[in-house]
């Protein structure tokens, strides 16, 4: 009789901790049901050349994805140029999924240090320069010198290197830290 | 002293013999009896307990050695105990009166050495139709401090899928994650184990004996244990007086490791037992042979209660855990794209080589499991209940390096915190033998949800719901058992859709079901040799990030592509084991061939995926059938009296039947050996050994090579590279050998003792990369490893 009563009070004791646990640890469980928030990422990249002998002309090259990661391919737009000529480029990158849009050119220009846009061109006749440099004397990328020679068409390659040791040569980016952007637009110049 | 001995245990089963007195009406019994003898001298012994096991109903030897007990119709474990003696254990089945006689090994001469007596050879012989591995306690201890999955990789058929020092999985035969069931304190352990680098959320401290059954097992274990069961077993808790615990030291000179572990117990004569257990571990970065791995340090602290009730009405067992880990990602594998993704592949080291630190930083994982089962066991007239009921929490964060593209800081919310809440129940019966026939019928269900809360969506919300109900039945003679088993298992799940999702558009349910069933023979042709043969089949459904996932793995650089239609995948396994046991070589051969139909695998794809990042290599995830087939064997050889020869060797392949290629990133054939020898007492130091052990893998030759595809999109950033990347991503690394000593005393100062070890894990400090080391692109795995353990037991256990 005495063991009985041993048990059921064994059994509430065991029931309380269980209920202690169960209740006590788990913050009540959130709806499965509820949508959650996105972080930013990158959907644009702009480059507006300014021609140095004539600054009403300009041109713009754009590679925009609007969906991100999504199954939409990117819009590209590349640049036509013409021959013999040198222009002032300046860069901007911006994250349109957001309102209002957010200009992370900024964010870039604060953290010169950690940044660096690296320029490939192949095929066309087009030579790329840096024109900005952080408080450290190295190249940034967000302000550069183009100039392109005879008619030619192909590819320019615009590489965003996060946290990598700074390259002067601006067609070889960094083999080490992260990528934030790798992008090409089509260039033709006549 | 022995008369003293004797007394005490007269007394104790005096107390539970009075306290079987209280049960009611008496079902029909048998008697079993028979002598218990010196398996040295032949000699009868007198006072030895002998005990029915759950009943708890004993009596003790008389002076010509023989014991006779009236017990019910039942199955029974039966165990036998004397000072001075090692115990015993043999399995029963009653349901006519049996003679049973018993040879007790005097533990005076052979201390450590694995002598098995007869019973127990015969009780090994005929313990399962599947392939079982047993870690004991002896065993497990020989590898404390190391995590879960890594102190199970001697085992035949068992490798570890590896993220670095911190994160391993267990892979059997092949298998892994989702794959494989963990069975923890009686409840399916549930993370997000589909992750290959989400490893199992077990204190490597807690369990004192690990068992492993390898093949399809879905009968008994319900969904997912295609490749394999791991069986966490906790010390059975106290239920007589007494006080004791243990207390353990671990330091490691690699990563700079520190553990401290230790549990206390207790019970008391009215059948309660209680125990309380705890660890913690810190280590910083490890080390390769010629450089530091930046960022591979973690904490972890688990902590575990139980107690328990054993009385005439059965046991009860509550059992409570934390588990608790922080872990750096090493910061050379996290990876922005392709582009980076082949240059860090043909550095070949990684590019920042920090000095040690234990900091952790940015990525990390920070992870939390709660866990808490309710076990009991009822004896009944006409057989045993058994219940068990779980609930667990499992709070992961994942801390990515950027935040969109800024450096992440320590305000940040993780980029993904999965929650998941997971509640189990089964109730199984075990009825009493009618006939020859021994046998289970259980039901269980479990409820299941994941809720988002972190930055980003790995997977979406959902809700699961599970039922399942099985029959397991064993004929039982005296040489051969034969078993069967069938089971039916109903699963629902709805996924939420979320923000942003490129693939779950809306709310999707998906309804499972599916039979299985087993079938086992085991014969025993001589008395040391048993043959057996297991047709077994399994199932999983598709996991939530199979369906639904839809972008980049850091760590490999691939975009994962999930697909909402794939099907559930099954599994069709047949084994068969040699089991050779004499008192001087035990081993166990198996061989197995698995057959595994709708297989989900990543397939990659012909396009690459171009993102603002760069492109990515697409990967799909895609159903085909699928064979296994390998060999697992283990010899135990006792050459000399002090010295014993292991060896296990683990032979796996896999091929894709659909393709007629090889699967992706297949264990290598893996060998290893080990010598032990004892050396005499000297002094205060007892039970003293030396260790040399090996382990030779060979390099996996066996791989798919990834289609080149024939025109690449519009303005994709770097061709050769991506060239490269098919060829690099595929290719194994080399074979390699590793050596690794160890040493070991117990030294007992008054009624003290200390069990000291000291091993030198790669040895040679090699350098070296395993093929299922999802670092192997970027870093070599850990160099020499000096680690100290000092294991002090408290009071008498």
């Amino acid at each position: 009789m005495q063991n009985k009563k041993f048990n059921s009070l064994f059994l509430i004791r065991a029931a309380l901790v269980v209920s202690f646990f169960v209740v006590g640890c788990s913050k009540d469980p959130a709806n499965p049901s509820n949508p959650g928030n996105e972080s930013e990422t990158i959907t644009t990249f702009k480059l507006r050349f300014v021609q140095e002998d004539d600054t009403t002309r300009v041109f713009e090259a754009q590679w925009r994805d609007l969906d991100g990661q999504g199954p939409n391919p990117p819009t590209i737009s590349g640049f036509s140029l013409p021959a013999n000529k040198s222009f002032k480029g300046t860069v901007k990158v911006l994250d349109e999924t957001k309102n209002p849009v957010v200009d992370l050119t900024e964010e870039i220009e604060k953290e010169a240090e950690a940044h660096q846009f690296f320029y490939i061109v192949s095929g066309a006749n087009l030579t790329i320069e840096y024109d900005d440099e952080d408080s450290n004397g190295k190249p940034i990328g967000l302000e550069i010198m183009a100039t392109t020679a005879g008619s030619s068409s192909g590819t320019l390659r615009v590489i965003l290197k996060h946290e990598a040791t700074k390259n002067t040569t601006i067609s070889v980016p960094s083999t080490d830290g992260d990528t934030d952007l790798d992008i090409v637009l089509p260039v033709r110049i006549q | 002293m022995r008369r003293l001995i004797y007394l005490v245990f007269l007394l104790e089963f005096a107390i539970t013999l009075n306290a079987q007195t209280s049960s009611t009406a008496k079902p029909e019994e048998y008697r079993l009896y028979g002598k218990v003898f010196d398996a040295k001298t032949q000699e009868r012994l007198f006072g030895a307990s002998v005990v029915a096991m759950p009943l708890k109903r004993g009596t003790v030897s008389k002076e010509n050695g023989t014991y006779s007990l009236m017990l019910p119709k039942g199955e029974y474990e039966i165990q036998v105990r004397f000072v001075g003696y090692r115990s015993k254990s043999v399995r029963v089945v009653l349901n006519a009166d049996k003679e049973l006689n018993f040879t007790l090994e005097s533990d005076a001469i052979e201390t450590e050495e694995v002598i098995i007596s007869t019973d127990r050879e015969k009780e090994k012989l005929m313990e399962s139709s599947q392939s079982l591995d047993v870690m004991t306690k002896e065993d497990l201890d020989k590898h404390r401090g190391q995590t879960f999955g890594e102190s199970l990789k001697n085992l035949a058929g068992v490798s570890v899928l590896q993220t670095g020092v911190s994160i391993a999985k267990p892979v059997v035969r092949g298998l892994h994650s989702q794959r494989v069931v963990i069975i923890n304190s009686g409840v399916r352990q549930e993370g997000q184990q589909w992750g290959a680098e989400h490893a199992p959320e077990i204190d490597p401290f807690s369990p004192s004996e690990i068992q492993v059954l390898k093949g399809a097992s879905s009968v008994l274990y319900g969904s997912d244990a295609i490749g394999g069961v791991i069986r966490l077993v906790p010390k059975p808790l106290p239920s007589s007086q007494l006080f004791a615990g243990e207390f353990s030291l671990n330091a490691f000179s690699n990563n700079r490791q520190g553990a401290v572990s230790g549990f206390l117990e207790g019970g008391f004569d009215n059948g309660f037992g209680w125990r309380i257990q705890g660890s913690f571990r810190k280590a910083g970065d490890y080390a390769a042979p010629n450089y530091t791995l930046a960022n591979s340090g973690f904490q972890e602290q688990d902590f575990s209660a139980s107690l328990g009730l054993s009385r005439d009405f059965g046991r009860m067992t509550l059992y409570f855990s934390r588990f608790n880990t922080e872990l750096g990602i090493f910061s050379g594998a996290h990876i922005s794209n392709t582009t980076d993704l082949v240059n860090a592949i043909l550095r070949g080291a990684p590019a920042s080589q920090p000095a040690f630190s234990y900091t952790i930083n940015f990525p990390k994982q920070a992870i939390t499991h709660y866990l808490l089962s309710i076990h009991g066991e009822f004896p009944l007239r006409i057989g045993r209940i058994e219940t068990n009921y779980g609930w667990q929490y499992n709070d992961r964060r994942e801390f990515d390096l950027h935040r969109g593209r800024r450096r992440a800081t320590p305000e940040d919310p993780p980029a993904y915190n999965l929650n998941l809440w997971t509640y189990n129940g089964e109730i199984k019966f075990h009825h009493q033998p009618i006939g020859e026939f021994i046998g289970t019928l259980g039901v269980s269900g479990s409820k299941q949800f994941n809720v988002n809360s972190g930055d980003a969506y790995l997977i979406p919300n959902f809700e699961a719901y599970t039922v399942g109900i099985f029959l397991f039945e064993e004929f039982v003679r005296e040489n051969w058992t034969l078993n069967a088993g069938l089971r039916y298992d109903y699963r629902s799940q709805i996924a939420y859709t979320f923000p942003g999702s490129r693939f779950l558009q809306a709310n999707a349910q998906r309804d499972f079901q599916t039979f299985t069933l087993c079938s086992g023979i085991i014969y025993q042709l001589f008395s040391n040799l048993s043959l057996s043969f297991n047709l077994g089949t399994a199932w999983r459904p598709p996991s939530i990030n199979e369906l639904y996932s839809y972008g980049v793995h850091h760590g490999t650089a691939q975009f994962e592509i999930g697909d909402s239609t794939l099907n559930i995948e099954k599994s069709l396994s047949l084994d068969g084991i040699l089991r050779y046991e004499t008192s001087r070589v035990s081993t166990e051969i198996a061989i197995y061939h698995n057959l595994i139909s709708g297989f989900i695998y990543l397939f990659p794809l012909s396009e690459p995926t171009v993102t603002f990042r760069g492109a990515f290599p697409s990967f799909r995830y895609q159903q085909a059938d699928t064979r296994l087939y390998g060999i697992d064997a283990s010899v135990k050889w006792s050459i000399l009296s002090d010295l014993r020869l292991d060896a296990t060797l683990s032979v796996v392949r896999a091929d894709n039947l659909q393709t007629n290629e090889p699967i992706y990133q297949m264990p290598s054939d893996r060998l290893t050996l080990l010598a032990h020898y004892h050396l005499n007492d000297v002094g205060l130091f007892k039970s003293n050994f030396i260790e040399l052990g090996a382990t030779l893998v060979r390099r996996q030759y066996r791989y798919p090579t990834l289609p080149q595809p024939e025109t690449l999109p519009p303005f994709f950033p770097d061709e050769n590279t991506y060239r490269d990347y098919l060829r690099l991503i595929v290719q194994p690394p080399a074979g390699y050998a590793l050596f690794n000593v160890s040493a070991g005393t117990q030294v007992s100062i008054g009624k003290q003792s200390f069990v000291i070890n000291l091993s030198v894990q790669n040895l040679f400090n090699r350098q070296y990369r395993d093929y299922l080391s999802r670092f192997r692109y970027f870093a070599d795995d850990a160099g020499r490893n000096i680690v100290l353990r000092l294991n002090v037991p408290i009071g008498k256990t």
